[in-house]
């Protein structure tokens, strides 16, 4: 173990957009600023770049970026930042000695190639994104079947087309993106498959406030829509991926389509060669610091899973902890910039640099643009979104939920059956060991929350979220210890 | 609820005592109600590390050498315990991963090592069979142990059950026996009323229904409440000096098997030990931090982690056994154990208060399956196969009085 542990005023977890951001808003007013992200550089995953010593041509030119590009530039390398990067914020704790005259205080620990530092923090910032939503169904296991952002990660930072024929399916407008992005790079896209009838996406229509607020985004996904189609991409409507086939990886997936109760019949299925399926169902915010120390936290089906609920400052409900950008809620890469100056407002507020009065006028205009985009992300969640029921109704018996630790459906509904008295998504982990792996259940604690929800008939909130549990991500003894 | 309100017994508390003293009362005729707060196994019963120990543990070592002859008289349990642990899996005709392969207690330092066999001695005396082993000797039986190992004891018996696993066998168990289970439902004011007693009991409100309220009457009253054991008696009328402590897990990613004793450390706090999934445990009393609530201990919600205590648990792990370094640590969680002053369980019931019957304390877990067999034998037969009157709730009448409005 080192010394006493460093400190600093502003910690600010993540290095996308929100980060940034609000990095920006808190620069100037002599207060230490430390940038952590697991990646190389920053821009987060909407800006995901390539090494430095790779050069990527027309990287991301779409205009959907350039804001936050124009972001990115004024702020990379800035010397008044501690930028530590290839780190991970493994614990966060309430420190119970805070530094400084009315600072909660956080202490957390950051693991890199180094080892474990432990550093204090005044005031800290979560903004560590989201992870794609997995969707469970016969074969989703297979290699091959991936996020169609995580095809989109290596296209950007790798320019790796993740292969030669992709099918994408969900009900995300993002996977016309991704496809459209895919044919730029030379690959093949087998189709874009989404849950929703055709028309859905006229539905917009009825909130004219928020296509005129938001058109160059609905302008930009029209743009792509067509351009696939003229590139001769089949895109289907109303239908969903119910099996990926193949032995050792994807050879083939199953579409059939979505009846009016959400589920899926079995007939009139197309079945798509491919050797990869992206599968874009929708995002799961990255909330598990702010509920390591205990914020509060409700669930939003289509928002992105656990939101952490902030006030209008972005402080969590423990005091000290801020949120800004997809943890509080899907809502993209703009509405995050906002958010990380709202909360770089609410910083300054805190550690006394701004009194209320000041903080106001920095924010104001972004609350008021908050607003809108809060709007605009409300109505994409409920555009974007499956069905309810697709969530739990694709798997057969013998399907993984948990690949970490190998439960199936079966195994959980085998243990709720015999079990009556289980109740929450945490007596379920103890009893079946589901979320127990390596993953640390990032990928099944919605599956297994929803199953138990419907089998109890109760809601999510009842159920509960597994608990979550320091360390943030696996981490060897030997860092902990450095030795 | 509505068949049936009157029991011969209404346990308190789903954890491993509760469990098991319902299973050995419903095996034995009895007619049963167990009642938990939660849901079962959820407290210090599901979240310990499953470890079963029966030499003396290091916080009893740890202490004056008086004292050290007064915490041997635990060991009469421990021994009834080698033979309920050898039996439960057929007894309950189930898988529990028991595994009894052996445990060591380790010493590093020559004060160590004179502390240990002043240890192994006593428990001699008791008729616990430990073996002393010396350097190389350790090496030979545990080479995944560092070489700065002086002695260890060896205890052929000790090893290792799945606390996922037990209470909720038990559990199951007790129910096909015809025992009742209450999950979510707190017991209230308890009124002794002739010969039986009277519970008041509160059923959490939940989708589709709302908060339920019901009066059951049991001829005995079993608090098994573990650290919540002092408020089961307040409503009661009655003292239970137990008092809460938090406390700090550890566990690793799984690899292949390469422990297969449980280890600890004569004087530190350490438990080591690789279950059937491959997962290390790593644990051994290290300290956690309840949350405040208008400024008391909130024994309702999860303890909070010491960060410090990781790091110093770890440390002790990793140099004990060194191979540990580079897995992953993978959980850490904290659970809440009920603790008494003189380390020893309360167990039994007093004389001017009959029919309530206190099973709480020491190690809950290796003594759990045992607490509950005598505490069935006491409430069936009137006695128990083992004299519990070292442990009788009544040492602590003159002190801190069990006894108060009866």
């Amino acid at each position: 173990m080192k010394g006493a542990p460093a400190q600093t005023d502003v910690l600010i977890i993540g290095a996308g957009p929100a980060s940034l951001a609000a990095a920006s808003a808190v620069l100037g007013h002599n207060l230490s600023i430390t940038i952590v992200d697991e990646q190389l550089r920053p821009g987060g995953q909407f800006l995901r770049q390539p090494p430095r010593c790779m050069q990527a041509h027309n990287w991301l030119d779409g205009r959907l970026y350039r804001p936050a590009k124009r972001l990115l530039q004024t702020i990379e390398d800035h010397p008044d930042i501690d930028w530590r990067f290839g780190t991970t914020v493994s614990a966060l704790f309430p420190d119970p000695q805070p530094p400084g005259i009315g600072a909660a205080g956080h202490s957390v620990w950051l693991t890199g190639a180094a080892g474990m530092e432990r550093l204090r923090a005044r005031t800290v910032l979560l903004a560590s994104g989201c992870y794609e939503r997995p969707l469970m169904f016969p074969g989703w296991t297979l290699p091959g079947v991936m996020g169609a952002g995580a095809i989109q990660t290596l296209l950007k930072s790798q320019q790796v087309v993740s292969g030669d024929r992709i099918l994408l399916v969900g009900s995300h407008p993002l996977q016309l993106i991704v496809a459209d992005q895919i044919l730029k790079a030379g690959g093949k896209v087998a189709g874009v498959v989404f849950s929703q009838p055709a028309l859905a996406g006229g539905s917009i229509l009825q909130h004219p406030g928020v296509l005129f607020s938001h058109f160059l985004q609905f302008t930009e996904i029209a743009r792509v829509f067509f351009r696939l189609r003229r590139a001769g991409v089949r895109v289907i409507f109303g239908s969903a991926i119910t099996e990926a086939k193949g032995t050792g990886g994807v050879l083939a997936a199953t579409i059939a389509p979505i009846d009016s109760m959400g589920g899926v019949s079995g007939t009139g299925t197309t079945e798509f060669e491919c050797d990869a399926v992206g599968l874009c169902y929708g995002f799961l915010v990255s909330s598990e610091l702010a509920r390591q120390v205990g914020a509060e936290a409700l669930w939003s089906e289509n928002r992105g899973g656990w939101l952490v609920q902030h006030d209008e400052w972005m402080e969590s409900t423990v005091p000290g902890l801020f949120v800004a950008g997809e943890v509080t809620g899907m809502a993209g890469a703009d509405a995050a910039i906002v958010e990380g100056v709202i909360a770089g407002m609410g910083i300054l507020r805190s550690l006394g640099n701004l009194d209320t009065q000041q903080a106001e006028l920095g924010a104001s205009d972004h609350r008021r643009q908050r607003e809108k985009n809060e709007r605009f992300a409300r109505c994409l969640a409920d555009l974007a979104s499956p069905p309810h029921a697709l969530w739990t109704g694709l798997m057969a018996p013998e399907t993984i939920v948990c690949r970490c630790e190998t439960v199936t459906r079966q195994e959980l509904d085998d243990a709720l059956s015999v079990h009556t008295h289980i109740q929450t998504a945490d007596a379920l982990k103890l009893l079946t060991r589901i979320g127990m792996g390596l993953c640390q259940g990032r990928l099944c604690h919605s599956t297994a929350a929803q199953v138990l929800s419907v089998t109890r008939k109760t809601s999510i909130e009842n159920v509960g979220s597994f608990h979550a549990a320091v360390p943030a991500r696996p981490v060897p003894i030997n860092k902990l210890t450095n030795t | 609820m509505t068949t049936n309100s009157a029991f011969d017994v209404v346990v308190i508390g789903g954890g491993l005592i509760g469990c098991a003293t319902a299973y050995y009362l419903a095996k034995g005729g009895a007619t049963v109600l167990m009642v938990e707060k939660g849901e079962l196994n959820r407290q210090a019963s599901g979240r310990n590390a499953g470890s079963l120990h029966f030499q003396l543990e290091h916080r009893l070592i740890d202490h004056a050498n008086g004292a050290l002859e007064q915490f041997a008289r635990i060991m009469p349990l421990n021994l009834a315990a080698i033979n309920d642990w050898a039996n439960l899996e057929s007894e309950l005709g189930t898988d529990l991963e028991v595994t009894m392969d052996g445990g060591l207690m380790l010493a590093e330092t020559a004060d160590e090592v004179a502390l240990l066999e002043r240890k192994c001695s006593l428990e001699k005396r008791w008729g616990l069979s430990t073996q002393l082993l010396y350097g190389s000797e350790v090496q030979k039986k545990a080479p995944y142990l560092c070489d700065e190992i002086q002695a260890a004891a060896f205890c052929a018996q000790e090893g290792h059950a799945n606390p996922r696993l037990v209470t909720i066998a038990l559990a199951e168990s007790a129910v096909r026996h015809g025992a009742r289970i209450l999950t979510h439902s707190r017991v209230g004011v308890l009124e002794r009323t002739g010969r039986e007693w009277r519970a008041c009991i509160v059923r959490d409100a939940a989708a589709g229904r709302d908060e339920e309220t019901h009066d059951v009457t049991g001829g005995t009253v079993v608090n098994a409440a573990g650290a919540w054991a002092g408020v089961v008696a307040e409503n009661a009328g009655l003292h239970c000096p137990i008092r809460a402590v938090p406390l700090l897990m550890n566990a690793t990613e799984r690899r292949e098997p390469f422990i297969p004793h449980l280890i600890q450390h004569v004087s530190r706090p350490l438990s080591v030990k690789q279950v059937r999934d491959g997962n290390i445990l790593i644990g051994g009393g290290w300290p956690a931090h309840f949350e405040q609530r208008h400024g008391r201990p909130d024994l309702e919600s999860r303890a909070r982690i010491d960060d410090q205590s990781i790091l110093e648990n770890l440390q002790v792990a990793q140099r004990m056994v060194p191979g540990l370094a580079s897995f992953h640590l993978l959980r850490c969680w904290t659970g809440i154990v009920g603790v008494t002053a003189d380390e020893l369980p309360v167990l039994g019931e007093v004389a001017e208060v009959p029919g309530f019957v206190t099973a709480v304390g020491s190690s809950g877990f290796t003594l759990g399956p045992t607490y509950g067999r005598l505490i069935s034998e006491l409430i069936l037969t009137g006695r128990t196969s083992i004299d519990i009157d070292p442990y009788s709730p009544a040492r602590f009448t003159r002190t801190n009085p069990i006894k108060g409005a009866h």
